[in-house]
């Protein structure tokens, strides 16, 4: 990561600290191994991008508001589908109130063999954009040409840690390249599975796209690990 | 507002907007008025003083992650009511698929209730991050020391494209019609997240601010408290 950058978002903690601010960030490991378990390539970078859908929900959380807007964009409490649908009612952020989010049936967990939520690559070089609602080219479930085994989401793993105050939750998930060639990964995402807004019916919702700084190649029969890492600095 | 900590707070700001992290801002406004209408008393401040449950919340519905843990401090998810009880399930801090704009869930107290919603007390106990209630809150009646809780007024929604901030503010007026002046040293924000399926997290204290000096509502007065919460977006 960029040193100069990282000066910035140092600045940036002391001062959320300092101000009781709540300062979060936001990371993306991803580590290919080849078919005899020999790691050919890594890549560790900031998530920046956070895209209008996330921004809504934590909104509506801070304000303990309803997701109340039928319109999407600036100055609107909704949220896009990945499928592009806007959705909005009678609740606020989209999960469930007695729904466990920590397995793999709504949050971020996606289950095995599926792609439509949870961590998800794509092949897509679109620049990030705030208003992005689905990766630009996914990269599905499958052992087809171009195509990655989505394996199950591994469990949450949280750190506390005392001397910078920070709790990091680390969510991983690997995907296995059995399509008989190279699939080259340019992009990632977050994407959730929850209720509503206000109802039953279960919809995803991508809270983060981000551009591989570089294209990250899985060979033939080799395998991708992909980890997010969210954490926050409490003041005490 | 001391100008030198707003040059700051506008620091944080631009530098959130650059790095696309998501900054959100508090205040509280307090407002008083004598039996015929007059103001006689104004006060602006910046709340600095979200509690541990509303970053486990924050946390929580970042990591889209359940509370788990029964002791309650650094390194725990989990909330602590405004009775005292550690409350943790199988379910994220701060969900709902019920409807919170109502007065039935979220932050807006009902009339006469003042165990939710935007609170006062008369404590002066300096702010600490492990609070989970008023000091001494001043309680709903007509009583001596008592003023009575109007319900809260519909959430405001307000953008601002030059800033991009997104602005929600909550306000809720407290008459005293207690035959005595009042004094308000303390406020505070509880929300009462929905309580059913394995769920119960309840009535829970986000924010307690000291006021920067004390707030008096004369007899047959009245306090307008405004808290305002707002995000910059990137876009």
């Amino acid at each position: 990561m960029v040193s100069e950058e990282e000066k910035l978002y140092e600045d940036l903690r002391r001062l959320g600290q300092r101000l009781h601010i709540p300062i979060s960030e936001t990371f993306w490991d991803l580590e290919v191994r080849d078919g005899s378990g020999k790691v050919v390539q890594r890549l560790r970078q900031r998530s920046h991008s956070w895209v209008r859908n996330a921004y809504n929900m934590m909104f509506c959380y801070l304000a303990g508001k309803d997701l109340s807007n039928g319109s999407f964009g600036a100055g609107y409490l909704s949220l896009k589908e990945t499928g592009g649908a806007v959705r909005s009612g009678g609740g606020p952020v989209c999960l469930s109130q007695s729904a466990t989010v920590d397995t793999t049936s709504m949050g971020y967990r996606g289950p095995a063999g599926n792609d439509a939520y949870g961590i998800l690559v794509g092949s897509g070089t679109n620049p990030e954009d705030f208003e992005s609602y689905a990766l630009h080219v996914k990269i599905t479930n499958g052992t087809g040409a171009g195509q990655l085994t989505y394996v199950q989401s591994e469990s949450h793993a949280i750190n506390w840690n005392p001397g910078t105050l920070t709790m990091k939750n680390d969510l991983a998930r690997f995907f296995n390249n059995n399509s008989g060639a190279d699939v080259s990964v340019n992009e990632v995402a977050l994407a959730l599975r929850g209720y509503g807004p206000g109802g039953s019916v279960p919809y995803h919702y991508m809270s983060a796209r981000d551009l591989l700084v570089a294209t990250v190649t899985v060979p033939d029969t080799g395998q991708l690990k992909v980890t997010y890492t969210v954490q926050l600095t409490y003041p005490a | 507002m001391n100008s030198i900590e707003e040059a700051r707070y506008e620091q944080l700001r631009k530098l959130g907007q650059e790095l696309h992290i998501p900054i959100s801002e508090t205040f509280w406004e307090l407002e008083v008025k004598d039996r015929d209408g007059e103001v006689i008393q104004s006060l602006r401040q910046r709340s600095h003083s979200w509690v541990r449950n509303a970053y486990n919340h924050m946390f929580c519905q970042l990591a889209v992650k359940n509370g788990n843990n029964s002791s309650f401090g650094p390194g725990y998810l989990n909330v602590k009511d405004t009775s005292g009880t550690v409350r943790y399930a199988t379910g994220p801090i701060g969900n709902s698929s019920a409807d919170i704009d109502g007065t039935s869930y979220g932050c807006r107290g009902p009339a006469g209730d003042d165990n939710w919603g935007i609170q006062v007390g008369s404590g002066t106990n300096p702010e600490s991050f492990e609070d989970y209630m008023l000091q001494t809150r001043i309680a709903n009646g007509v009583g001596a020391g008592h003023l009575s809780y109007i319900e809260q007024d519909p959430h405001r929604i307000t953008y601002d494209p030059g800033t991009r901030v997104l602005a929600n503010a909550m306000v809720r007026y407290f008459n005293n019609n207690s035959g005595g002046d009042i004094d308000v040293n303390e406020v505070g924000l509880v929300m009462n997240q929905p309580q059913g399926g394995s769920t119960v997290y309840g009535k829970r204290l986000q924010a307690r601010d000291k006021l920067a000096s004390t707030v008096t509502v004369p007899n047959t007065g009245q306090l307008k408290v405004t808290y305002t919460i707002q995000l910059t977006y990137p876009a």
